[in-house]
């Protein structure tokens, strides 16, 4: 009898955790995923970005994708409220809004041969992606919630879970802890560190018949996801298709501005939206289809996201803020970076830390440039508008935007970035000086 | 270069005219919509509101994509985008030391 029951165990069934069993089951290494919900179940996290597409081109998802009807998204808009309403004389609302905006078509991107993502209803996707997992041949248990993983014999790790009243356990050869942002390992470990800069919160819904165009500058724009910036510090909202008539809403704002009771917190959320009497108007006209549902202990990482024996994909990870809908899409390339590491680590019955180290060193990279582009973005948001809108910039920050930030060590466009922020905090005369966010760059290195 | 001819230099008036002319028309028809609001030299731009902070970066990029001259962050201030005449001479004087 083998002295392993499975190659690779898995925990946690979610787009990290299903990505990963195809690649792997694919390959012929024999894998077992713990899901402890049963699918559908909802999820927060429904928009995408086009690094995801090379993922699911390898492991033929996009036919399924296309098939299944997911909005696809073709770009991304920010609209902001004129917070200055000092135009003398009669010249009111001349300026209401300030809109940027960016077509994901606009830049080519290896390995992409679409223009669009999609936004996704996360009960579906994520059903169809764990499907897909399990007809490559990973054996998957829903409804199984795993207790924890005995590394006592280091070259055996055993994933303990439960069913019914009995506790079982099954021995593989390396675990990957996709547990998400429930970090089972990074918990039985010790390894989370909670990142003390975004200390953000959401509370979100989901609304029928929402009018999208209310805030769209043309018909092109019905299916981008809206970033509304509010006029109260690092707060936004999201607006993301997830079908014809169903609209996704939520308010991310500062744990510290954030309601303690349930009915103070359903108060906030409406007075948050409004703030923009448009976005307002639109929601209440709206019909409410879920309750509202909150997010918290927004952003952490890790010490180590790997070991001997065990590695952590997608928000089990790491997890910084949504607000460039970076995470599915670390997820599923965590999960092919990972994949490819660990293949060739069975190959050579090696599955100590340092066969993980192009994974680690990848994450790393993509996970530190993305923190640095969205502090960024809290403590200077008028500059990503000016990036955005400079044509020296755009296509670099496009790129960011697409999720391409694993293959440079630091982006040029982020440093001059920083180099200007760095200018403007030191410049009180600087017209952008009033507009610097409460985040300040000595934290920024805070948890990298 | 877009906006200029190579002999640019602060001296000389028709130049400056153009440059004047492309800016006040930019904010005219980009910023104000189109509304005539009788948008002079020296019409105050960020005391009356006329530019915020987002149409300020909007602006910097048009100056870019317009007259081929980058403006460095530490010329974002009030002395060189208060009117329409401050930010000519600013482009003028930003041409002259990135030509050469």
């Amino acid at each position: 009898m083998s002295k392993y029951d499975f190659d690779v165990g898995i925990i946690g069934g979610g787009p990290a955790g299903a990505a990963c069993a195809a690649y792997l089951a694919r390959a012929g290494l024999s894998c077992v995923v713990f899901e402890r919900e049963l699918f559908p179940r909802a999820h927060v996290g429904e928009s995408l970005v086009p690094a995801a597409t090379r993922v699911f081109n390898e492991l033929g998802l996009l036919d399924k994708l296309d098939e299944a009807g997911f909005p696809r998204k073709f770009g991304a808009a920010w609209t902001s409220a004129d917070k200055a309403p000092v135009y003398a004389m009669d010249w009111d609302g001349l300026a209401a809004d300030c809109h940027v905006d960016i077509r994901f078509g606009e830049r080519e991107q290896p390995g992409v041969d679409r223009n669009y993502t999609f936004h996704v209803d996360r009960g579906k996707f994520d059903l169809l992606l764990l499907q897909h997992a399990h007809s490559l041949g990973a054996e998957v248990y829903e409804g199984t919630r795993v207790r924890g993983v005995d590394f006592s014999e280091p070259e055996a790790p055993q994933i303990r879970f439960a069913i019914g009243r009995k506790e079982i356990s099954t021995r593989t050869r390396m675990v990957v802890d996709a547990s998400g942002r429930q970090t089972m390992l990074g918990n039985q470990l010790r390894l989370k560190v909670n990142d003390p800069m975004f200390d953000q919160y959401a509370l979100h819904t989901w609304f029928g018949d929402y009018d999208r165009m209310r805030m769209a500058r043309d018909e092109s724009q019905r299916e981008f996801i809206f970033i509304h910036f509010l006029p109260v510090s690092n707060t936004w909202v999201w607006q993301i298709p997830i079908t014809d008539s169903i609209t996704s809403i939520g308010v991310v704002t500062q744990r510290a501005k954030f309601a303690k009771s349930r009915q103070e917190r359903e108060q906030f959320f409406w007075k948050c939206l409004e703030s923009r009497p448009e976005l307002y108007e639109g929601c209440r006209a709206a019909e409410q289809l879920r309750p509202l549902k909150e997010e918290g202990d927004y952003s952490y990482a890790m010490k180590e996201f790997c070991g001997d024996g065990f590695a952590m994909i997608g928000d089990a990870a790491r997890f910084v803020d949504p607000i460039f809908s970076s995470g599915v899409s670390i997820a599923l390339n965590g999960a092919r970076m990972l994949s490819h590491d660990l293949l060739a680590a069975a190959e050579r019955g090696d599955f100590r830390k340092a066969s993980f180290s192009s994974y680690e060193t990848q994450l790393r990279r993509g996970t530190r440039n993305w923190y640095e582009f969205i502090s960024l973005y809290y403590r200077l948001n008028v500059l990503f508008t000016a990036f955005v809108n400079d044509r020296r910039y755009r296509l670099d920050v496009l790129k960011l935007l697409q999720g391409d930030v694993y293959d440079e060590e630091s982006p040029a466009c982020l440093r001059e970035m920083r180099r200007i922020v760095t200018e403007v905090e030191k410049d009180e005369q600087h017209l952008w000086h009033p507009y610097l966010g409460s985040l300040t760059s000595d934290g920024l290195k805070a948890a990298q | 270069m877009a906006g200029l001819d190579d002999n640019t230099n602060e001296g000389d008036p028709v130049q400056h005219d153009r440059i004047l002319e492309i800016l006040r028309s930019y904010i005219a028809s980009e910023v104000l919509d189109g509304k005539d609001i009788g948008l002079e030299p020296s019409t105050p731009l960020l005391e009356w509101g006329v530019i915020n902070s987002l149409e300020i970066a909007r602006l910097v990029a048009f100056i870019s994509q317009q007259f081929g001259v980058s403006v460095p962050a530490e010329k974002v201030v009030a002395t060189y985008f208060k009117d329409l005449q401050a930010l000519t001479a600013l482009v003028i004087e930003l041409d002259g030391r990135q030509a050469s």
